[in-house]
């Protein structure tokens, strides 16, 4: 696989490209943000680690171009300003995680192993249920058309109910399958997820079957 | 005395009270004199009567017909009384009954259509207004002298005085009323900058408003302009402390890069050392710009107003990207469109700090509420994790205390959100959680809530 490393200091790029080496990736370090820019838009990568403070063309710009021309590899932003505010900004424009400095390498390698276990790797379909387009590829959901924001877990339980053709599924069922164990607590969690998701896909999209489950029905088109 | 208003109103009722007191006593003395004057213009009419009554005998005393003289010259002690003397002799009136007038008289003599006019003692004990002139009637050289008591002089004298007194005392109370009505319009500008500087002193990103009257327009500017100076002030110092501490951030993470090459070349030991060294000052450096972070809330640096429904939502995107908050609800209830007077950087640090620590205790799930409860901005971080025991609870509110070292979280402990939410001027409890976990609750007060839509709301997904 793939890694591109976009740090300018010499000492913290020599470093991260060792771990990611010793981790078995093939690794592309680059310094600055043009040709970062220019080796993104051209090139597949399976992770990108980006620095934000690049000479020549700032990270978070570099970051959003990459976004904006549709390019869908995981990037984990790493930066010296921990401030929430930027964390926020740093996500919003595309990001996938984000790592403050100084940082522990075992830290940037598990959250690397965690993107990419998100990111999926294996073809699979595009499920349409309704309004929805589930892209279990990207990880991504649709609703008429247009991008909606959810969380991984939000993702694993609407891609689960789309699985389950048509069925309602009950509320152990469904725990069992995000957390590995059922608890009466979980029943709590679960429809608070349900709860955002409606408003995220719509109030129609998930239906409740009182005593029963959840179905998936993605609402009339 | 140190208070403005009553200065000035003491000061104008002295005033007025001496005012009104030199009216009353000039008016009082211009009353007697004119009445006086009054009284000598009636005598003189009452002399030329009896000149004009008088006929000179041939033994050269002078003869009076009373019949048109005024009564009083004819009843004794009436206080109304003339003499009259020639070369031949002398005649008076019945009422002196054979008393005579005094020569010598009792003040300044002055001179009234060609009489002279003065004061005298009276035959009877009372004081006499006296005219008296020379005169010839017929060949016959005449001096002629009338005199009145004065006791109707002072009787209206003493009547005016107290008549006008009251008047006076009526209009002095107007006039005091006037003064302090004028003093509390005039002084309503400057409470109304004490209020607007409360309202500063409350949230420091606020000024005085503009529409204040001219005499006070520059010690407003003044003010505003200090304001804008200390709060620039405060924020540069808060930027270089930030730009200083990010400074040093890429050269630890460098020197941590060069301690696992250490390590990775066999040098173990020193490799430990630098890494406890490096987790120490990072720690310290975090610290530091939390404080940094809270001094300038504290000043109201940067204040803005917040949308902290976005915001909120923002900060869970970025938490369900992390490990833990993966395979966690986070679940969001509060009005979407509040708008908070709380500088956003300082809500974000609040919450994503409180969200960071939830995140790393819950089980299953992390509840955010914002709700109003008895004038107060109330929010709710509650998880389902295992909870704070009672008796630890304000142990985990204490700078440098952190009851849990694990996790890899970039929670900075309760104790600097305590600190900021002090700094923006709210307050922090640690409470149950209804079913179990911890509830962290904070309060702003309801004062903060914007009315209206603000200009520039944070938006993080600009």
């Amino acid at each position: 696989m793939r890694a591109l490393i976009v740090e300018d200091d010499p000492n913290i790029g020599a470093d991260v490209e060792s771990g990611l080496r010793e981790a078995g990736f093939v690794v592309d370090r680059i310094t600055n943000g043009e040709d970062a820019w220019f080796a993104g838009d051209t090139e597949d990568y399976a992770i990108v680690v980006l620095d934000l403070g690049l000479p020549r063309l700032d990270g978070m710009t570099v970051l959003r171009r990459w976004r904006a021309a549709g390019r869908t590899f995981p990037i984990l932003v790493l930066s010296a300003r921990s401030d929430w505010t930027e964390k926020v900004e740093g996500i919003e424009a595309g990001a996938d995680d984000y790592l403050a400095k100084p940082f522990q390498l075992g830290e940037l390698t598990t959250r690397i192993r965690a993107l990419l276990r998100r990111a999926g790797g294996h073809a699979a379909p595009v499920i349409e249920i309704g309004r929805l387009r589930i892209d279990t590829t990207h990880r991504r959901i649709g609703v008429s058309g247009a991008d909606v924001r959810v969380s991984p877990l939000e993702f694993r339980l609407v891609n689960f109910l789309a699985h389950q053709s048509d069925r309602t599924v009950a509320t152990a069922a469904i725990a069992e399958h995000l957390y590995g164990s059922a608890d009466t607590s979980d029943a709590n969690a679960i429809e608070a997820m349900v709860m955002r998701l409606r408003r995220k896909l719509g109030t129609d999209s998930i239906e409740t079957r009182r005593g029963f489950g959840y179905r998936l029905t993605g609402g009339g088109r | 005395m140190r208070s403005l208003r009553l200065r000035l109103i003491a000061f104008a009722a002295i005033a007025i009270a001496v005012a009104l007191g030199a009216a009353w006593h000039v008016m009082g003395g211009l009353f007697g004199y004119l009445t006086e004057q009054r009284m000598a213009i009636t005598l003189i009419h009452e002399g030329n009567a009896l000149i004009a009554a008088t006929t000179i005998g041939a033994d050269g005393r002078p003869h009076v017909d009373m019949a048109g003289l005024d009564a009083r010259t004819r009843r004794r002690a009436s206080g109304l009384y003339w003499e009259m003397a020639t070369p031949g002799g002398g005649a008076s009136s019945p009422s002196l009954a054979g008393a005579t007038l005094s020569t010598r008289p009792l003040d300044k003599v002055s001179v009234v259509a060609g009489w002279r006019k003065s004061e005298i003692a009276g035959p009877y004990e009372t004081d006499l207004v006296l005219v008296e002139r020379s005169t010839r009637i017929g060949n016959v050289a005449v001096s002629v002298r009338l005199g009145q008591d004065d006791e109707p002089i002072d009787r209206a004298r003493a009547t005016f005085g107290h008549d006008m007194g009251l008047f006076l005392l009526a209009l002095g109370m107007a006039l005091s009323l006037a003064a302090w009505l004028q003093v509390e319009l005039g002084l309503r500008p400057l409470r109304r900058v004490r209020r607007e500087l409360a309202a500063m002193e409350r949230n420091p990103a606020q000024r005085l408003s503009d529409d204040h009257p001219h005499e006070i327009e520059g010690l407003v500017r003044a003010i505003n302009a200090l304001a804008d100076a200390r709060s620039e002030d405060v924020a540069r110092a808060r930027r270089r402390a930030a730009d200083l501490a990010h400074a040093l951030k890429t050269p630890l993470a460098a020197l941590g890069a060069q301690s696992r090459a250490a390590r990775s070349s066999g040098a173990r030991a020193a490799a430990d050392a630098i890494d406890d060294i490096l987790a120490a000052a990072a720690a310290a450096l975090e610290s530091e710009l939390a404080r940094a972070r809270a001094a300038a809330s504290h000043a109201g640096v940067g204040a803005g107003v917040t949308c902290p429904a976005t915001l909120i939502e923002g900060l869970f995107a970025v938490l369900e990207r992390t490990e833990r908050g993966m395979d966690l609800v986070f679940d969001l209830d509060a009005p979407a469109d509040w708008r908070i007077a709380i500088d956003p950087d300082s809500f974000a640090e609040i919450l994503g700090n409180l969200l960071d620590n939830a995140a790393r205790h819950a089980r299953r799930m992390v509840r955010v509420r914002g709700t109003l409860r008895d004038d107060r901005i109330v929010f709710t971080v509650d998880d389902d994790g295992s909870g704070i025991a009672a008796d630890e609870r304000s142990q985990a509110l204490r700078r440098g205390v952190r009851l849990d070292e694990s996790g890899s979280g970039h929670g900075l402990g309760l104790a600097i959100v305590a600190d900021l939410v002090e700094a923006t001027g709210g307050a922090v409890t640690l409470e149950d959680a209804p079913q179990r976990g911890l509830r962290v609750v904070l309060g702003w007060p309801a004062a903060l809530l914007c009315p209206e839509p603000p200009k520039s709301p944070v938006d993080p997904s600009r």
